[in-house]
């Protein structure tokens, strides 16, 4: 009787708990990120995954801050909808990054914002017939005619900015504490970063990868 | 891990010899079915749960009493944790869950076993960069019922058929930092077979 009593309690607690389920937040993208107004969409199939990406040799302290960016937008999914690799062969990357005019000054970055003009950046990419035509091709420079700390702050920032394009973030956030700003002040992606990442990432691809070379 | 386990167990269900204690050792292989780990929608909705998975396990136990005998028990299990919605499916990770737990079991009838169990699940994931485990796995307090059809082999040897359910709440400290609220309650049903070898002096 008493070992009936203590499964019938045991099944009764069991079943209070029943069907309860987390409440999910809600999404919504912050900024449009479809390839410069065009409506056309991209991002990474899982079929893709991981996105390879070559840094060149002389990028110095920029490959830490790219490899540093893969990280931070990789963390800012919850389902492995988006991953990155550095690999050693150009001919076999999904992404191109070089530095110009030369390797630049080492240091770890604070949290100054960064001085315009330091370094600037551009991801470029083509598309025909919806699919891309090639990798991703980031360009980041840097002024010599800077101090050390403002260009190593402006180069986190543009190169974590730069990663964010290279995952399909085409567009722009008007938002100035937004990763995504024109004008990076910020190294990590905010939560609308993140929420216009995750709506991209669940929305469909007009654009198609690019063949794996 | 799973050869460790079951080559330890192997070793006591083979060689140990005879002792004052009245133990029983046992072998469990299954597979283990759960429902959703977590319920989203981005865009469209999307549920995320482990695939259907192998489960090993081994237990010990002691008479306690009457028809009654207390035991520990492990198992473990392996597979894809899939998020899926209106048009695809995708692995998040591969995920194996380790289930470290105590039982009590009764005698209900010659050829069948209930038994109750309180233990622990711990997610174990192979990737957590991007991952919905990015901030640590959990460990979560589970309940659980079972049902063991026996029959009896000779030489102290009974094989089961077994049937078990647990539940447990499940969250992650990211799934929390991202605004999910509250906990799901994870259901998981295992089957499989169970073999059981007494040790000790039988009873007078």
């Amino acid at each position: 009787m008493q070992s009936r009593s203590a499964v019938l309690g045991l099944l009764a607690a069991l079943t209070l708990g029943g069907c309860e389920t987390a409440a999910a937040p809600e999404r919504r993208a912050a900024y449009d990120y479809d390839l410069q107004g065009s409506g056309q969409v991209f991002h990474w199939t899982a079929d893709r995954l991981p996105v390879r990406y070559w840094i060149a040799p002389e990028a110095g302290i920029v490959a830490d801050f790219a490899r540093e960016g893969i990280q931070r937008w990789s963390n800012q999914f919850l389902y492995g909808e988006f991953r990155g690799v550095v690999v050693e062969d150009s001919t076999r990357a999904d992404v191109l990054v070089r530095v110009g005019p030369s390797t630049p000054p080492s240091g770890t970055p604070t949290n100054d914002p960064p001085a315009l003009g330091a370094c600037d950046g551009v991801t470029s990419n083509e598309v025909f017939d919806g699919q891309l035509t090639g990798p991703f091709r980031v360009q980041i420079n840097w002024d010599v005619r800077y101090g050390d700390v403002d260009v190593v702050n402006c180069l986190e920032r543009v190169a974590v900015h730069e990663i964010g394009h290279t995952i399909g973030l085409f567009g722009h956030s008007p938002n100035e504490f937004d990763l995504m700003n024109p004008t990076p002040r910020v190294g990590t992606p905010s939560d609308a970063d993140r929420a216009t990442a995750e709506v991209l990432y669940h929305s469909p691809s007009s654009v198609r990868p690019p063949e794996i070379p | 891990m799973l050869c460790p386990l079951l080559l330890t167990a192997g070793s006591i269900l083979l060689c140990t010899s005879p002792g004052s204690a009245q133990v029983a050792i046992g072998l469990r292989l299954g597979a283990v079915g759960s429902t959703n780990l977590v319920r989203d929608s981005v865009v469209e909705a999307l549920e995320v749960r482990p695939a259907v998975a192998p489960q090993l396990g081994i237990r010990a136990s002691l008479p306690i009493g009457g028809r009654y005998a207390l035991g520990v028990g492990l198992s473990v299990s392996h597979s894809n944790l899939r998020a899926t919605d209106d048009t695809a499916t995708s692995t998040v990770t591969t995920l194996t869950m380790w289930s470290p737990s105590v039982f009590l079991r009764a005698d209900i009838l010659p050829w069948l076993g209930a038994e109750a169990h309180l233990g622990l699940q711990i997610y174990d994931p192979g990737e957590t960069v991007g991952t919905l485990f990015s901030q640590g796995a959990p460990v979560e307090p589970s309940l659980g019922l079972g049902l063991a059809m026996e029959r009896a082999l000779g030489h102290r040897l009974t094989a089961s058929l077994f049937v078990q359910y647990d539940a447990h709440r499940f969250t992650t400290t990211a799934l929390g930092a991202r605004g999910f609220t509250g906990a799901t309650v994870v259901h998981r049903v295992a089957v499989g077979l169970s073999l059981r070898r007494e040790f000790g002096h039988a009873k007078p």
